[in-house]
């Protein structure tokens, strides 16, 4: 009996280390859908003087829909930006950023436009590179941490 | 829903406001809504100056409702839709189209770049322009048409007088054959402010967003119109229209001008009329609100 509760635990703890570690490749998908979300933005803005609306409405990103994100920004509400940050839980920097650039949007000439487009893209790119340099190690160590927690916890009860 | 309770919504809060709390007849009888940024809300009906108070009666300047920078953010945010960037080369030039058919002057502070405008970076009064729609305005003319058949058509008037209105009733009238046959009408509105108000259902071809002597030149070239509409002539679109004309396409447009004398004495129109392409004269008059057209002929030395 003490051997099942000790395997049931360390098992659980695994698969717990593993949904942290899929979590964590959600954070990074989720931040390089904002990259491809402001690439398309350029280029719609640059090539068809569309309006926003139509903008936002042309993109589809699985990352993005899942958490919340485009559907916050199509609502086109006052400080939508920020709060499709917060709904991603994206980190405190990016989420100021794009606070930021949620408030500026619209409001500018092309010009202007395009270039705080840009410097936010860039940012958030770096942003998203240096997460993924190391997810996979990050994913790993947390499988392992999470699977040996496990593993100890079930020797203690034994 | 008519283009003065359309307007409401393109309006900062405090201002829809004022103008929602406004008797409808004295409404209706506005053209124009005029935000300047730290001055008090005016309008415009017919040729008079009006200030508007906070609940929405005319009064005095001291006053009226004081417009904020934020409502003027607050007014481009709305009749952009939060998409400034897509109207760049309107806003070069002084204006911004909104809500099917209504038109936003704007000035302020402009960027240059070398010798030229690249935008106005900073706005400081809006003025919103309330489109109409007075389907039997142009009906003497399309009668005149129906028996005469259609020439070449100058409208004068000063701005305010209706020339826009009385385009949007010769399209209406010609597309749908009231008053006359029906005619394949096109329609040089490179400004978006012709076809409003319902016209964008009519059997009618349009060219928009371009500058009109391109648009005459491709209606002319590709269309087939039996009539080319055009507003707000320029020198810049003589040889256009000098061409249509050749092509054997009466061009009815409207110039800015006091009367015809006033309106003969620009160059351009003066070389037009002395080469034929404008027969007919159309001068416009508003009196009490309402709207009258005279119909004339060019005197040809």
């Amino acid at each position: 009996m003490r051997i099942a509760a000790a395997l049931i635990i360390a098992v659980c703890c695994y698969f717990v280390g593993c949904s942290f570690a899929s979590a964590q490749k959600a954070a990074c998908e989720r931040l390089k859908g904002i990259v491809r979300l402001l690439a398309h933005m350029e280029n719609r803005m640059r090539g068809s003087g569309e309006r926003l609306t139509v903008i936002l409405g042309g993109f589809c990103d699985s990352a993005l829909e899942k958490c919340g994100f485009l559907d916050e920004l199509r609502s086109n509400n006052k400080d939508c930006w920020e709060r499709a940050a917060r709904q991603a839980e994206l980190p405190d920097d990016c989420i100021s950023e794009l606070a930021l650039f949620g408030r500026s949007l619209g409001t500018v000439g092309l010009d202007e436009q395009l270039n705080t487009l840009e410097s936010l893209k860039k940012l958030i790119e770096a942003k998203s590179d240096a997460e993924s340099k190391g997810l996979a190690a990050k994913q790993k160590s947390t499988r392992a941490v999470f699977g040996l927690a496990g593993a100890l916890a079930g020797l203690l009860l034994l | 829903m008519s283009g003065h309770s359309r307007l409401l919504r393109f309006l900062p809060p405090s201002v829809a406001a004022a103008l929602a709390s406004m008797e409808k007849q004295r409404f209706l009888s506005l053209d124009e809504i005029r935000l300047r940024e730290n001055r008090p809300l005016a309008a415009t009906g017919g040729e008079k100056v009006l200030f508007i108070s906070p609940d929405g009666c005319f009064c005095s300047r001291e006053s009226a409702l004081t417009v904020s920078d934020a409502d003027i953010t607050d007014c481009l945010r709305r009749i952009t839709e939060r998409s400034r960037f897509s109207f760049d080369g309107a806003v070069k030039q002084g204006y911004i189209p909104f809500g099917n058919g209504m038109r936003a002057g704007v000035c302020g502070e402009a960027l240059m770049r070398g010798e030229s405008v690249v935008t106005i970076s900073r706005i400081t009064s809006i003025n919103l322009r309330i489109c109409r729609r007075v389907d039997a305005f142009a009906l003497p003319l399309a009668e005149k048409y129906a028996v005469n058949g259609i020439d070449g058509t100058l409208i004068c008037a000063p701005p305010a007088m209706g020339k826009t209105t009385f385009l949007r009733s010769i399209i209406y009238l010609l597309s749908s054959g009231v008053g006359i046959a029906k005619r394949r009408v096109g329609v040089a509105d490179c400004r978006g402010e012709l076809m409003s108000e319902g016209l964008s259902l009519l059997d009618c071809d349009v060219m928009s967003g371009c500058p009109k002597g391109y648009a005459l030149e491709v209606l002319t070239r590709v269309m087939n119109p039996e009539v080319i509409i055009c507003d707000e002539l320029s020198a810049a679109e003589e040889s256009a229209i000098l061409e249509a004309a050749n092509c054997g396409v009466p061009v009815i447009a409207s110039v800015h001008a006091a009367n015809v004398k006033e309106a003969l004495s620009r160059p351009f129109v003066g070389r037009l009329c002395a080469a034929g392409v404008f027969k007919t004269t159309v001068t416009l008059a508003r009196r009490n609100g309402n709207f009258y057209c005279d119909i004339g002929e060019v005197d040809r030395p």
